[in-house]
């Protein structure tokens, strides 16, 4: 018995394994935001917004901790080179798990963002669930504005993006989900575009930056188009607002927000691929000075307005996408799975050039509020 | 007798001897062989699964409460017996040093990428010599208590679906890879339903192993098993892209690894914890049954069979860790699982009909 119980004991030591593989967080200077571009000769740049939490160890009025933002560059022949620089000019241990947000600037997002990414993918302690963004100019002097400017406030920016999801302007994509993406020969998609607003001085989701295949095509929908989009991707979030000046009547302005959709598509042969796609919104109106939403026939009219409006809209978006040759919907992979015959005649590099889409938007007022 | 095991406890032994080491990559490997028709090829292997299950109850009610350490030697002699049972041994150490390895490998990669494996080996071979210690009750009680961990792994799983980037069209069109192509497939598929094998002994110790009630708790727990699989090949497929797929070993971590939640991350560390269980269970299963050979081969007493199991599955793994390719070593264990699960209990179910070779308690009902 003796026995036994003391080769338990013994046992019970090999069950700490945390000698080895212990990261104290006291060393560890987590990076909040990272950003990556190119430098002059088209080596990886990776600027690092670090988070720093001082403690007082015997604050004299209970615990406090203030928090500070550093910025750290490095540059190397690989993005975990660039992180081995950083790690040189910081001290304690650059630790890059925490991570909510990663900027791609302009230039680095229209060369093949994968080569960015792959050591997020391969590293088990990397957030790939983290949001990734585009930006207007060079990653790096977008922080150097948060630090700059808005230094005291830096830790917005995720939920700059995330607010951005939930009113549906940007797609929840995150860098695990674009991964899906890059490695799917029938979808392409869409990243939020952060740029500086030189008026207010301030950072702002300035739309959807359009992609193909791996990199960024340069054309960016704004804020609203890019609803309208996301609407066609059947990944309508908590709430969609559009507004619009009804052109007929004078100085009529209307707001209103998408509750419910159904999307619907139909596919027809023709010297092109023709997908029919027609989209039904319920709509509740936030904002119509004119009321007199009580009269059936006032409702009706504003349907048809809507609904005019937004199939104009949408048929930009489209020819836009046709441009830049960008399957943000996913028909691609909609033909594989269901029409393989299809697929079969157009796959290929540039298949969406063989694509037509056709869009269609019936908007149906269900409310108005609580005044008519 | 006290050691008697029920149809119900042998569905939890089932699950846990059969749950183990392949579940994380299963998605992947079936990918390779089938792409995303990965889930058809599952539930054609769980079925032939069950087929080998029919056949290997056909064998042991012949002998009843005879283990085929036993029995073998009834059926091909005292010397073929012998060979026939070192083999086994042999057999389910080599499975045991095989999940060692792998157990090893991927802890390192995933958790804990500076602690030497050594570590990882010695810890393994603590919970198999103490899991073994006991009595065949015991054990089964130990299953059956963790296998409620097994609904764990099953809950965990469930957060995939919150995941917006899931797409339902990867799974079709359904059965582009052509009948034959699922069918040849299944050779890859099948070696995660190991644990099967087991029976030859498992079923020598269940009360009535000649009702049809015997076989309940194991078909029971096989066709469990198989729709966890086809379960868990579904929503990999559906997760990653196709290319994607084939760049990811693990697939079941990875797409948990990607899993946001408002006041949990990291959820494949969550799932590592449990599958740790799971695996330690089919150790313990595998070593128990090696064990109990080798008691009966060498008349040795039980706990020093364990040390002897224990020590030898050590020495194993630190001789090939590092110097062989898992996927090598995968391979030659599926291939020999062929003739051990599959092969030997043919034969000897054809010699024992041929010559009515038949155990002591054997009746016709």
């Amino acid at each position: 018995m003796r026995k036994t119980n003391l080769f338990l004991l013994f046992s019970l030591i090999f069950l700490l394994t945390g000698c080895w593989d212990e990261q104290l967080l006291k060393y560890a200077r987590l990076e909040y935001v990272a950003g990556f571009d190119f430098d002059e000769s088209r080596n990886y740049k990776t600027t690092s917004l670090l988070r720093t939490i001082s403690r007082n160890l015997n604050p004299p009025g209970g615990g406090d901790s203030s928090q500070t933002l550093d910025l750290v560059l490095g540059t190397g022949k690989t993005v975990r080179e660039s992180r081995l620089s950083i790690n040189r000019a910081i001290e304690g241990e650059y630790d890059p798990s925490k991570g909510r947000v990663l900027i791609l600037g302009n230039e680095a997002a229209k060369s093949d963002i994968y080569k960015f990414l792959d050591v997020y993918y391969r590293n088990p302690h990397t957030p790939i669930n983290s949001e990734l963004v585009v930006s207007e100019g060079t990653a790096n002097s977008l922080l150097e504005h948060i630090i700059q400017e808005e230094s005291a406030k830096g830790g917005y920016l995720y939920e700059l993006i995330k607010s951005a999801e939930k009113n549906t302007e940007s797609p929840e994509l995150t860098i695990q989900t674009v991964c899906t993406y890059l490695f799917d020969e029938g979808k392409d998609f869409v990243l939020p575009y952060l740029g500086i607003d030189k008026e207010q001085n301030k950072i702002k989701v300035k739309g959807l930056a359009i992609f193909n295949e791996h990199s960024f095509t340069g054309e960016v929908l704004n804020p609203e188009d890019s609803t309208l989009l996301l609407l066609f991707m059947n990944k309508l979030n908590k709430s969609a607002r559009f507004s619009h000046r009804l052109n007929l009547e004078q100085n009529t302005e209307v707001t209103y927000n998408i509750t419910k959709m159904k999307r619907s598509l139909k596919i027809e042969e023709r010297d092109k691929i023709q997908f029919t796609i027609s989209i039904n919104l319920d709509v509740a109106i936030d904002e119509y000075p004119e009321d007199q939403l009580d009269k059936k026939k006032n409702i009706e009219k504003l349907n048809k307005l809507l609904s005019n409006q937004l199939t104009d809209q949408a048929e930009n978006i489209f020819t836009i996408l046709s441009e830049t040759n960008s399957d943000t919907l996913g028909l691609g992979r909609e033909l594989i799975a269901y029409h393989p015959e299809k697929w079969e005649k157009i796959h290929g590099k540039n298949y969406y050039e063989k694509i037509k889409v056709i869009p269609k938007v019936k908007v149906n007022i269900i409310s108005s509020g609580i005044i008519l | 007798m006290k050691t008697r095991i029920s149809s119900f406890e042998l569905f939890f032994v089932l699950l846990q001897t059969q749950i183990g080491v392949g579940l994380l990559s299963l998605p992947y490997e079936t990918y390779k062989g089938v792409k995303h028709d990965g889930w058809i090829s599952i539930l054609i292997s769980g079925f032939m699964v069950q087929i080998t299950i029919f056949l290997i109850w056909t064998l042991c009610r012949r002998f009843p409460h005879n283990t085929i350490f036993d029995f073998s030697k009834m059926i091909v002699g005292r010397f073929l017996g012998s060979v026939m049972n070192l083999g086994y041994i042999i057999y389910f150490l080599i499975v045991v040093s095989y999940v060692f390895l792998v157990f090893t490998d991927l802890i390192k990669r995933w958790i804990l990428t500076e602690t030497p494996a050594w570590i990882f080996l010695l810890i393994g071979f603590f919970i198999l010599v103490y899991g073994c210690w006991g009595t065949v009750k015991d054990m089964v009680s130990l299953f059956s208590f963790i296998s409620v961990f097994i609904l764990g792994m099953l809950l965990i799983t469930f957060f995939v679906f919150l995941e917006p980037g899931i797409d339902l069209r990867y799974l079709f069109p359904i059965g582009s890879a052509g009948i034959w192509a699922i069918i040849k497939s299944t050779k890859d598929s099948f070696v995660s339903f190991l644990g099967f094998e087991t029976l030859l002994i498992y079923f020598a110790f269940m009360k009535n192993p000649g009702k049809a009630a015997a076989i309940k708790g194991a078909i029971s727990a096989n066709l469990f098993i198989t729709f966890f699989y086809a379960y868990l090949v579904i929503i990999a497929t559906i997760m990653f892209s196709p290319d994607e797929i084939i760049l990811v070993p693990e697939p079941v971590l990875y797409m948990l690894k990607a899993i946001s939640l408002t006041i949990l991350e990291r959820l494949d560390l969550l799932f590592l914890s449990i599958w740790v269980i799971v695996v330690a269970s089919t150790v313990i299963s595998y070593s128990y049954l090696a064990s109990m050979g080798i008691n009966k081969l060498l008349h040795l007493r039980h706990k020093k069979s364990v040390l002897i199991a224990g020590a030898f599955v050590l020495s194993l793994s630190f001789l090939l860790y590092g110097r062989i390719e898992l996927s090598k070593l995968g391979k030659l264990v599926t291939f020999v699982s062929y003739f051990f699960g599959v092969i030997f209990p043919a034969i000897l179910l054809v010699i024992s009909f041929i010559f009515k070779k038949r155990g002591a308690y054997y009746e016709e009902n």
